[in-house]
């Protein structure tokens, strides 16, 4: 094969190829990248039997073929030739010639024959959603998804359609975010659950791009189209709870803080908190009274009074400090409210006036 | 399944001398032969890039393989699915989170929205004891052929918390493990009717997406069936969707509290057609399956009382398997709190506080569903009249009374209008003995009881 191409365009998807080769297999071959000729274009494929991505980039193709090359070398290359406006890559038997104005580069590839077939999806539903909403939607939930796979069905994102939404939802058991993103296409009948690593490869080459993508699911598998890019993953095979059941529907204690007061509370007392990052809640509407204390014995312990709106039941709970954190930053107001429901059951929290992002965090044993 | 474990480590056996190691690693790990069918063989893969590769790549070397141990394959087709990886004895991992208090109540919620069906139910944790084989046996029928078997609609009933939930569901989520591409629905019929409801208001688009919705199944489950009593446009539905299923050699299943033929304002169609396939009930296990189930739960529970505390239990617990559960779940928590196994008298006391106290219902209320059973005013019971109409309700009142009841004749007399106790002994004399020849009466007097 015989190709000129745009030096950014290309190292731009090599760099994200590679994120998806496989990094410590035992076949060699899925640490590589593949290059296919396509008339006017060169497709980049890589894969690592969990994701499997294919770019389309312009270029002059000369003479046409393949080859397979070690992804992060050939990123490593790139990168470090930045002045070069356009390469040319020339393959014969797997031999692989970079030549710039400047450097003549040598690299030994795989035979491109053993590199696996990426699947396409032709059955099943699809969808259409704009490329930066499913990202926000996915990083809502993200923190939230539980990070062993011991149960690979809640170290996912699993993604639904329901009324006029696309909801996102992840949990670990101690916590759950879910976030709705407003949907405007045809009824989508299954959910899908998609394993936490994936779909973060999925959102970070989706976030240099701004366009609609084309989602196609099956039982077994995802695949996210764009212009220039395909995506395809696995996806669980299982169910995911039904947690819509946990959602309290009321609450018997409501706080209305700044986030920013919160945060700053927060850092503070985590500073003092064991190692389950126990953050105690002293709450009382009647005496208007907000005391969030932690305690250390080995180090020492913090009491602040945080300026509150609050209405209902007195309360005591503890609430596990970094959970909190975590939802904190991913709500744009500024400011949250916290609903409890006594000391033993889920507390809530949203952003003010925000019902389309929903956090339950569970409380710690005192 | 020994048989396609077997051939299938035979073949990886024979592959993995053609392949280099790392290739037989990565696309082979986690395979299985799910089913042999006819020539036919189905590969179990763990996800669609193996999928890809094995029908691009290996074909013709696995079908070589394959037919060198077993002459007549012919084919083979490749599935994505889940395979459960051999279980290797790990130490329980210390979670992080283990130790921080309360898990989110997500454990029972593991439903599946496609069909329904709770995985937690299936027939590994399901006893067979005489009180059940009967149902056990019908299952296992259906489960060899679905929908071609005489034992279409099957139909189970037994009082609440003696397992049919957890035999219906086992049948749907076997159903699905073993055909892939039956397509499995379990409802309760209070579901189905909120669905239907739904579809009315909605109008005739939604009414169609119903009635398509359940006709396309393999195998449809409804459990709770007694609750379509009354509704009778619901029923109607079913009696259409029945026909449809039945009429394509779908298997259906239906689970109830009581037989068909005492469900009150069921539609007499749908009566015939529930009796046209299996009816089998549950019965109340026995002392030895009692047993069994308390040994079993208490072993997925990690707890090994003594034995004397499960005969015990077992022994002195009547009723149904769920207040078995209860139980034992108390003792298992007591015995956590204390720290140690309880004795035997610690547990004489804690059954005692448990055992539900017998339904206690006055004469009166007992004589008033009788009196609404026959639609004749409650007061003519009681007054001195010998009017056929009101003389069979009071003599079945009396019959119930004594038989269910255990009141004694004096009291019975003198609460339905001070008769005398001879008249009370005569008339439960009179419908003992009646009930033998007349099959209705049986009925009736079945239909009432099945009211308390």
């Amino acid at each position: 094969m015989d190709f000129t191409c745009n030096r950014e365009i290309i190292q731009k998807c090599i760099m994200s190829a590679d994120r998806v080769t496989s990094k410590n297999s035992s076949l060699p071959i899925l640490s590589s990248v593949l290059l296919t000729t396509n008339s006017k274009s060169i497709i980049i494929r890589a894969t690592n039997l969990e994701v499997g991505v294919e770019f389309q980039i312009p270029a002059d193709v000369k003479r046409d073929g393949n080859v397979a090359i070690p992804g992060a070398l050939f990123s490593n290359i790139l990168t470090s030739i930045p002045d070069e406006e356009t390469i040319t890559i020339s393959v014969t038997d797997n031999v692989c010639k970079i030549i710039t104005k400047t450097k003549n580069i040598t690299i030994k590839g795989f035979i491109p024959d053993d590199f696996p077939t990426i699947p396409v999806i032709n059955e099943g539903e699809s969808f259409t959603i704009q490329s930066q909403s499913f990202i926000q939607g996915v990083k809502a939930v993200l923190m939230s998804a539980a990070v062993s796979d011991i149960k690979p069905e809640i170290s996912s994102v699993y993604i639904y359609q329901k009324e006029k939404y696309l909801i996102f939802a992840a949990t670990d058991s101690f916590r759950l975010a879910e976030k709705k993103i407003n949907y405007t296409g045809g009824h989508i009948s299954q959910g899908v659950i998609i394993p936490i690593k994936n779909i973060i490869e999925i959102i970070k080459i989706f976030e240099s791009i701004n366009e609609n993508i084309l989602f196609k699911i099956t039982k077994t598998q995802i695949s996210c189209v764009s212009k220039s890019v395909y995506i395809t993953s696995r996806v669980i095979q299982g169910v995911y709870p039904d947690y819509e059941q946990i959602l309290p529907k009321n609450n018997t204690t409501e706080i209305l803080v700044l986030k920013q007061d919160l945060i700053n509370t927060i850092k503070l007392s985590t500073l003092f908190s064991d190692k389950f990052n126990k953050i105690q809640f002293i709450i009382n509407p009647q005496q208007k009274k907000c005391l969030i204390t932690t305690k250390n014995s080995d180090i020492g312990e913090t009491e602040s009074n945080l300026t509150a709106t609050m209405s209902g039941e007195p309360i005591e709970i503890s609430l596990n400090g970094k959970h909190l954190f975590d939802c904190l930053n991913t709500i744009d107001q500024d400011s949250i409210v916290i609903q409890c429901n006594g000391f033993n059951k889920p507390a809530v929290i949203r952003g003010v006036g925000d019902q389309s992002f929903t956090y339950l965090t569970m409380p710690l044993t005192k | 399944m020994t048989n396609n474990t077997q051939l299938w480590e035979k073949t990886l056996f024979e592959l993995e001398g053609e392949l280099s190691r790392a290739n037989f690693s990565t696309w082979f790990k986690n395979t299985a032969i799910l089913k042999q069918d006819d020539g036919m063989v189905v590969v179990g893969v763990p996800n669609e890039f193996v999928k890809d590769w094995l029908q691009n790549k290996f074909h013709k070397t696995i079908l070589r393989s394959l037919r060198n141990l077993s002459e007549n394959i012919r084919g083979i087709e490749y599935t994505v699915c889940k395979i459960d990886e051999p279980k290797v004895e790990k130490k329980p991992q210390v979670l992080v989170g283990s130790s921080q208090g309360a898990e989110l109540p997500l454990v029972d919620l593991y439903i599946n929205k496609e069909d329904g069906l709770n995985p937690r139910y299936t027939f590994n944790d399901f006893i067979i004891g005489s009180f059940n084989e009967l149902a056990y046996a019908a299952s296992q029928a259906i489960l060899k052929k679905v929908g071609t078997n005489v034992y279409n609609p099957l139909f189970i009933y037994g009082n609440t918390g003696l397992g049919k939930t957890h035999l219906i569901q086992a049948i749907g989520n076997e159903v699905k493990k073993h055909y892939p591409n039956k397509r499995v629905f379990y409802t309760t019929s209070e579901k189905f009717s909120v669905d239907y409801i739904n579809s009315v208001q909605q109008g005739s688009k939604a009414m169609a997406s119903f009635k398509n919705k359940y006709r396309v199944y393999d195998l449809l489950i409804m459990d709770d069936i007694q609750f379509l009593s009354n509704k009778e446009k619901t029923q109607e539905e079913l009696f259409h969707i029945f026909n449809e299923l039945y009429h394509n050699n779908k298997q259906i299943i239906f689970s109830s509290d009581k037989h068909p033929n005492y469900i009150p304002a069921l539609e007499a169609r749908l009566k015939s057609r529930f009796s046209a396939g299996m009816i089998v009930d549950i019965q109340e296990p026995e002392y030895e399956s009692r047993l069994a189930i308390l040994r079993a739960k208490a072993e997925t529970q990690k707890f090994f009382p003594p034995l004397e505390i499960i005969e015990y239990l077992a022994s002195s617990v009547q009723g149904n398997i769920r207040e078995l559960e209860g139980l034992l779940n108390g003792i298992i928590c007591q015995s956590e709190l204390r720290n140690r196994n309880l004795t035997l008298n610690e547990i004489k006391p804690f059954i005692k506080n448990t055992a539900k106290p017998k339904k206690l219902l006055s004469v009166k209320e007992i004589v008033k569903v009788v009196c609404d059973f026959y639609s004749i005013e409650e007061s003519f019971v009681y007054e001195k009249t010998r009017r056929k109409e009101i003389l069979k309700p009071r003599q079945i009142a009396m019959f119930i009374l004594r038989e269910d009841f255990n009141i004694s004749y004096p009291t019975i007399g003198q609460k339905l209008g001070g008769r005398d106790h001879t008249t009370v002994m005569h008339s439960c004399e009179k419908v003992k003995s009646d009930i033998k020849n007349d099959l209705s009466l049986m009925q009736e007097v079945d239909q009432i009881r099945a009211m308390f």
